[in-house]
């Protein structure tokens, strides 16, 4: 072995180790500096989270934000859209460790179990709270209050609608649907065995309707007379199993036996994919659930899509589903800031142009107007149907109940349950839970 | 080679004894884990005796969630049926296709490189890209690429993991994901092949030993080190499996279904686990999951320690 | 250096009554690296088998995508799909992030872990198989019930935002790696150790100088590992990060898979790209894994 050879090298790993020494106390001794308090002059940076819906409908959501920075040239807005899943696993982690968003996008379908724990700001006690709130429609407002107070406020509500594949009811000769007036079930369900496409072996190969994620069958109880719960926001009973309760589920199953829609164990396999938009687009489903969130997508690219609304039983049609808004985290240094956010973002004009790319607004003359801007313009009469049907879904810190129910449902449409079966089941598992 | 000229000193320095050595060597690790390791640690061991939410202990319970999942959760009892059969049947598939594989490759010829880096290929998925192309092979109906290869054996699709009637079905496609995986284990074993000297092959072909006798007496006392690690891993590996299961259960898009499967089928303890914890909320019956998952792995990985010291040459670190 | 281990190969010539076996033995090598060829093509095709359609699902639009009977090939092609993945989704800039932290990982831990296996597999010392157990057992307990007392650990010592909770407990060496260390320098021959120790080398020296050259395959092995570790890591960046410009590659695919109208073949293009850097690297690197085993014997 050489010696200069073995005496240049003997160094060697000395000075690897000091150099990962020097990075290690570099990083350690970098974060003394790292949180450093802002400086009090000069614009305060708000951060700020919503999950992604697609780029192009996530740069018009950046666009209204920078109408508010125009507004209030003190308040800048660090925007984060996130993919659904991550999204809703960043806001849990981060409320939980005490640093969430000071402004955090809400869906009222996750919102029981922060609002129980507290992890936001109380919106009643900000300053000119009843004046911010007064143009807004009770019913989406309601959906974010907890025991006397508002820990969010909404920005738009969730409307589903049924969109359907013109193509496919062209070639089944199927009349278009009105798409103001509400088809009685019925009807609805001779309309759509039209659409249910059998080959020669017996196999379907065109389904009518995908229900995805809709749970139709808590609007079929109600339109029959029934309720699912004593109270969809907190409830503390069960109260299907009535004659209206099983009357409901009945009319769900019936969508099973006449092959109106996917076999449970199909949908859950997703070979029609999910019952939204996609299921649509795979020209093998006929209708799907779809709501304001699609609209500029199928204006940009599926004319062949329509819209029409919900079918209803009896006098009137009953729609549950949710809203989305926003909450201020209870540890935010900016709470001042993002309330201003807030009450912005209630304001007549600035729900205007919330509903131009998204849901539909919760300001009551917002909503007057909404003819005037939603794209595409044709679907304007089936939301202004929809929107009084609205009522607030299941809101409870109890997140098995909604799961467990769906699970019975699930058996009912696979026909191992009759609905009297599942109404009891549903009965027995959901008070059992509620009273635990 | 030159010899050390210098006498040897009689008197050691204190930081020269190999116990203080050791210390100094493993210090980084040590330190590491007093800082970021050992509060989480003792943070999800206190929650597990408490009754929590993700975001707040309510009360202290005592060693009640332990209690209650070994002795009163049916649904813990058929994960835990569920993990056995999966635990097994995946370490079987990733130890003994990774064997094979890495003894087909071991010897050099033209193309050797190709199969390595395709055999390789699926293991540099990532997350979701794992869920979806599985979720596609194991699809229902003909246009599932499972199906497809059935079909050219003229049997008819299978609902692999929709069908409410063999829900089992799910869980053996979940065992035979790990075929595509083999390429982890199979790039260690190959490693490890590749440490043993060429001589004691020549060796023992020079005394006449066949392939079988080579393989039995040379290559698999030789390579036990390594088939200690790939197993140990494996098994932690498998044990904590959760991304694909809650795909194969979950319909995808806004969660539908059980995310443990039809009756628990596709449960794992990990999925198990997150659904208590953070869909329904009762972090402290999550963490006695986490806890008792541990203890079943700790008793699993100290077996095979133990076995690789009765069996093997190199299994342990005793014998140094 | 280990002549310690080699012993004399066998030089004998070949007596001519032999030749007749060893043109059997050359049969029956041939016909053992045709059946070896064989088996390894079935089952890569076996493998392969989804990605062709992954390729073929990436250049079709959504109709192409669904439609039945299934199309291999696709007619029209697509590009699209690539073009706005790389351009519309800012995916050159997730994989850049990416990779940094990839290469970064694999540079220190592979100096971290195997310092530490070095001490687990060559010194006594009380404690040492207890700690071994710990370090093992540190990939035991699953990291979801910890994730959030960390969270609020690196909140307190104001990391939050920074790069420091992904990179700094690198530093420090990580379990798998160690473990696998360890294994290798177990089988390498202690004898090595004591030629350097007569040879006036320290343990630090003998260290960097004679048992890491020795373990060229299971450095690219453990580089293997780590960089992918770090490439499919999706949960530190995310909580930890906030900010478009910090997103990496396995977020990136997620936002393919929206519930409210998800675009499969532009997934399935998103998927394609994120295979790009490792299959390549890993070609490359399979090389190297080849060059270092021949460093390693000639020594």
């Amino acid at each position: 072995m050489e010696h200069a050879r073995s005496r240049k090298s003997r160094r060697r790993p000395g000075v690897v180790l000091s150099a990962l020494l020097l990075a290690a106390s570099l990083v350690t001794a970098a974060c003394g500096g790292a949180d450093e308090p802002e400086a009090e002059s000069g614009p305060v940076t708000i951060s700020w989270g919503w999950w992604s819906n697609t780029p192009e409908k996530d740069a018009l959501y950046r666009k209204w934000l920078d109408g508010f920075e125009a507004a209030n040239p003190n308040i800048k807005i660090k925007s984060e859209f996130l993919p659904w899943d991550a999204y809703w696993d960043k806001v849990k982690t981060t409320t939980a460790g005490g640093n969430a968003y000071d402004v955090v996008g809400l869906c009222s379908c996750f919102a029981a179990s922060y609002f129980d724990n507290e992890v936001f700001a109380d919106l009643k006690k900000m300053d000119g709270y009843a004046d911010a709130v007064k143009g807004a429609q009770p019913g989406p407002v309601g959906v974010f209050g907890w025991q006397d107070k508002q820990y969010a406020m909404p920005v738009g509500i969730s409307v589903p609608l049924i969109g359907y594949n013109k193509d496919l009811f062209k070639a089944a000769g199927v009349a278009t649907p009105d798409p103001a007036v509400p088809m009685t079930l019925d009807a609805f369900k001779e309309m759509a065995k039209k659409l249910t496409k059998v080959n020669s072996s017996g196999k379907v190969t065109q389904y009518a309707l995908h229900p995805g994620s809709l749970n139709f069958w808590e609007s079929l109880i109600a339109m029959r007379g029934g309720s699912m719960y004593d109270n969809f926001v907190s409830p503390s009973k069960v109260t299907i199993n009535t004659p209206q309760g099983i009357a409901g589920l009945a009319d769900y199953a019936g969508l099973f036996t006449d092959k109106i829609v996917p076999p449970i164990d199909e949908q859950r396999e997703n070979q029609w994919l999910n019952g939204d938009l996609d299921s649509l687009r795979t020209g093998k489903v006929a209708m799907a659930r779809v709501g304001p969130w699609n609209f500029a997508d199928i204006a940009a690219k599926s004319p062949n899509i329509g819209v029409f609304p919900l079918p209803k039983v009896g006098d009137s049609l009953v729609l549950y589903s949710g809203a989305n808004g926003y909450a201020i985290s209870a540890e935010s240094e900016h709470q001042k800031e993002a309330w201003a956010f807030l009450k912005w973002m209630l304001k007549t004009e600035n729900q205007v142009e919330f509903a131009k790319f998204s849901d539909v607004p919760v300001d009551v003359e917002a909503l007057k107007k909404l003819p005037d801007f939603i794209t595409p313009k044709d679907f304007a009469p089936t939301l202004l149907a929809s929107v009084p049907a609205f009522r607030p879904g299941l809101l409870t810190v109890k997140e098995e109940l909604g799961k467990d129910v769906g699970l019975i449902i699930d058996d009912l449409g696979r026909g191992k349950l009759t609905p009297e079966q599942a109404a009891a089941e549903i009965e027995k598992k959901g008070n059992a839970l509620l009273s635990q | 080679m030159t010899i050390a000229l210098e006498p040897q000193r009689p008197q050691r320095r204190w930081w020269r004894r190999e116990g203080v050595q050791g210390y100094l060597y493993i210090s980084p690790w040590l330190l590491g884990f007093l800082m970021f390791g050992v509060a989480p640690l003792i943070a999800a061991f206190m929650t597990s005796l408490s009754k929590a939410n993700v975001f707040r202990t309510i009360r202290f319970v005592g060693t009640d969630n332990y209690e209650k999942i070994l002795t009163n959760d049916p649904v813990f009892a058929t994960i835990a049926g569920n993990m056995l059969i999966y635990v097994i049947g995946s370490t079987v598939i990733s130890i003994g296709l990774g064997l094979i594989l890495a003894l087909l490759l071991h010897k050099d010829f033209r193309g050797n490189h190709v199969f390595r880096t395709l055999i390789y290929v699926p293991s540099l998925l990532v997350g979701i890209a794992t869920a979806y192309l599985f979720k596609q092979v194991f699809r229902g109906g003909e246009v599932g690429l499972a199906n497809m290869f059935l079909s050219l054996f003229g049997t008819d699709p299978v609902n692999w993991l929709g069908d409410s009637d063999k829900p089992w079905l799910a869980l053996v496609a979940l065992i035979l994901v790990n075929v595509w995986f083999a390429g982890g284990t199979m790039l260690i074993f190959l490693a490890g092949l590749k440490g043993i000297p060429a001589s004691y092959f020549e060796a023992a072909r020079v005394d006449g030993a066949g392939p079988w006798q080579m393989f039995r007496k040379v290559t698999l006392p030789l390579l036990s080190p390594v088939i200690v690690f790939n197993t140990v891993m494996a098994l932690i590996g498998h044990i904590q499996v959760f991304e694909t299961p809650l795909a194969f259960a979950n319909s995808g898009g806004v969660a539908t279904g059980n995310p443990l499967g039809y009756e628990n089928s596709l449960g794992t303890f990990v999925t198990y686990l997150y659904v208590k914890g953070f869909v329904y909320q009762d972090m402290g019956y999550a963490s006695a999951l986490a806890f008792i998952m541990f203890a079943a792995t700790l008793l699993l990985t100290g077996l095979v320690l133990w076995l690789a010291r009765r069996f093997t040459a190199y299994g342990d670190a005793d014998q140094n | 250096m280990h002549d310690v281990l080699e012993r004399p190969a066998p030089t004998t010539p070949v007596p001519p009554a032999a030749r007749s076996a060893a043109r059997r033995r050359n049969g029956r090598a041939r016909w053992e690296l045709t059946a070896r060829i064989t088996a390894l093509s079935l089952f890569c095709l076996l493998l392969l088998f989804p990605f062709v359609w992954l390729v073929s699902q990436s250049l079709k639009d959504t109709n192409q995508y669904f439609a039945v009977p299934f199309e291999w090939i696709p007619s029209p092609f697509r590009w699209e799909n690539f073009t706005d993945v790389i351009f519309k989704y800012e995916f050159l800039h997730y994989i850049g992030n990416s990779l940094w932290l990839a290469v970064y990982a694999v540079v220190v831990n592979i100096l971290s872990s195997s310092f530490v296996a070095y001490g687990f597999s060559r010194f006594r010392f009380p404690g040492r198989n207890a700690l071994f157990m710990v370090v093992l057992a540190t990939m035991m307990l699953p990291g979801q019930v910890m994730t959030i007392s960390l969270y609020r650990f690196y909140r307190d010592i104001g990391w939050i935002d920074t790069f420091y909770p992904l990179l700094v407990p690198k530093l420090f060496g990580a379990a798998f790696e160690i473990f696998l260390f360890r294994q290798f320098f177990l089988s390498l021959p202690r004898e090595i150790d004591e030629a350097a120790r007569i040879d006036g080398c320290g343990t630090l020296r003998t260290w960097w100088h004679i048992i890491l050259p020795q373990s060229k395959p299971v450095i690219i092995v453990v580089a293997v590992f780590t960089f992918l570790g770090s490439w499919r890591e999706l949960f530190g960046p995310l909580i930890y990060l906030t900010g478009e410009e910090n997103r990496t590659l396995p977020l990136g695919l997620l936002y393919f898979t929206s519930p409210f109208g998800s675009s499969l073949p532009m997934l399935m293009a998103a998927i394609v790209i994120s295979l790009i850097p490792p299959v390549v690297l890993y070609a490359l690197g399979q090389k190297y894994i080849d060059k270092g085993v021949a460093i390693a014997e000639i020594k």
